[in-house]
């Protein structure tokens, strides 16, 4: 085979009929005289032939079904972070599934939250944290919560995870809270850890002990952007009377 | 799937029923897992990639595209993922594409073939697909995966250099080199003396 034919480096685009109308014309004169690259061409035929011939493989057992599953868990895993306010905080396994220290915290908070006098007479600020429980490792977190600006103002909103490099966008808006954060590192899965803490400013003492955000859409990812599967959740706790100046007291 | 079945099953996902999408990958998975077994030669790394380019797409959402192709769609998510899963990791570490076969008869099989008097009817059509699959595999990524786009997927060269974003004489020197190294090692294969 004669590679060193000046004509051989076009015989791939020709069969693709991607050769200039001028190449094209110089190698059909040129093939008209040489044998050899006419055979080339010929075998380069062939070869896309049998390229083009392969036949499919089956695919692996499970793959689609797999799919099909992991889609579906998504969807319901939407489903249900769209409704993570639970009505009763203890109710349910997922209240088993907090780690002993979110557990410790949760009821340091009640017992605060039950000392008599603290929310008779004056109105309190509370500072809800909304506490993430992953399965799986996220890197990802989008959230709208609302609330009803007649029962509480918000007052800031702050990520819990900025020592873990998570960056975050947050807009408090008339009736609504928009968030977002990612890292670029995955975090999780764990237990219970709190993503976000906010402070509120109930419009009367009789507000003290209810959940006032009420989360619209929530969506989780992966750092391959793919879905995760995190569930959130809120607790709250009367902040001490220190003034910070903005009408709220701080933690 | 018949073209305007898919349309209708495109819109309905588009239109918020998320179970459509299983009803177009469950259509195309043959096609998909295929096309990333040729670009990775291995059937763990295709499933890998095929399945999470599944999840990812749907993570993303129906394209907004009125002439949109479930197959074309998902083969660049598919594409994307095994160059940025290539970019990461030096193919000369992963095992070879097909294990556990004995090669020898390969060899011997392309070997016996080259000689007149040995016809081609001899020759299993597996081990001829065999030694198809190793020539493919023993090419260069930048190679293999011009030659399985055109020689395979059918893409155009313009389809090429947008899927790898490279110039269009790049696709051709590529493709060149690729099918002149595939010729010399199938030679038996594509020569008319065998």
């Amino acid at each position: 085979m004669d590679k060193s034919c000046c004509f051989h480096d076009l015989l791939s685009a020709s069969l693709d009929g991607e050769l200039s109308p001028s190449e094209q014309v110089q190698l059909d004169e040129h093939l008209l005289v040489c044998e050899s690259c006419r055979k080339a061409l010929d075998e380069y035929r062939k070869l896309t032939s049998l390229l083009g011939g392969i036949p499919d493989a089956s695919v692996p057992n499970g793959l689609v079904e797999n799919v099909l599953k992991e889609t579906t868990q998504t969807l319901q895993a939407n489903k249900e972070v769209s409704t993570l306010i639970p009505k009763s905080r203890f109710a349910g396994a997922r209240w088993m599934r907090w780690s002993a220290a979110v557990a410790a915290v949760f009821l340091l908070v009640v017992l605060w939250n039950g000392l008599p006098g603290l929310n008779d007479g004056n109105v309190t600020p509370l500072l809800t944290s909304i506490v993430a429980i992953a399965e799986e490792e996220w890197a990802a977190l989008d959230m709208v919560f609302s609330f009803d600006p007649s029962r509480i103002s918000v007052k800031s909103v702050e990520s819990a995870l900025a020592d873990s490099g998570f960056l975050m966008v947050s807009n408090i808006g008339s009736n609504e809270i928009r968030v977002s954060m990612a890292s670029s590192e995955a975090f999780g899965p764990d237990g219970g850890v709190t993503v976000l803490d906010l402070r509120i400013m109930p419009m009367s003492s009789s507000d003290g002990k209810s959940s006032f955000l009420r989360l619209e859409t929530a969506r989780a990812y992966r750092l391959d952007g793919r879905p995760a599967s995190v569930t959130l959740d809120q607790i709250s706790a009367p902040l001490p009377e220190q003034s910070d100046g903005n009408g709220c007291s701080s933690a | 799937m018949k073209a305007d079945n898919e349309y209708e099953v495109l819109q309905k996902w588009r239109d918020g029923d998320q179970d459509a999408f299983g009803e177009l990958f469950a259509q195309n998975a043959t096609r998909l897992y295929n096309f990333a077994y040729r670009l990775t030669g291995q059937r763990e790394n295709a499933r890998d990639i095929v399945q999470t380019a599944a999840l990812k797409a749907f993570a993303r959402g129906c394209p907004t595209g009125e002439d949109t192709v479930f197959y074309a769609w998902m083969r660049r998510v598919v594409l994307n993922l095994f160059l940025d899963s290539e970019r990461t990791k030096k193919r000369a570490h992963r095992p070879s594409l097909l294990q556990g076969v004995d090669w020898q008869d390969v060899e011997f099989a392309v070997a016996a073939e080259v000689q007149p008097a040995s016809p081609r009817t001899q020759m299993d059509e597996d081990q001829r697909m065999q030694a198809i699959w190793r020539a493919l595999d023993n090419l260069a990524d930048e190679y293999r995966t011009v030659v399985v786009l055109r020689d395979i997927e059918g893409l155009s060269y313009e389809e090429i250099a947008s899927h790898l974003s490279i110039p269009l004489e790049t696709v051709r020197t590529r493709l060149r080199r690729g099918r002149q190294r595939l010729r010399d090692v199938l030679q038996p294969l594509v020569s008319d003396e065998s």
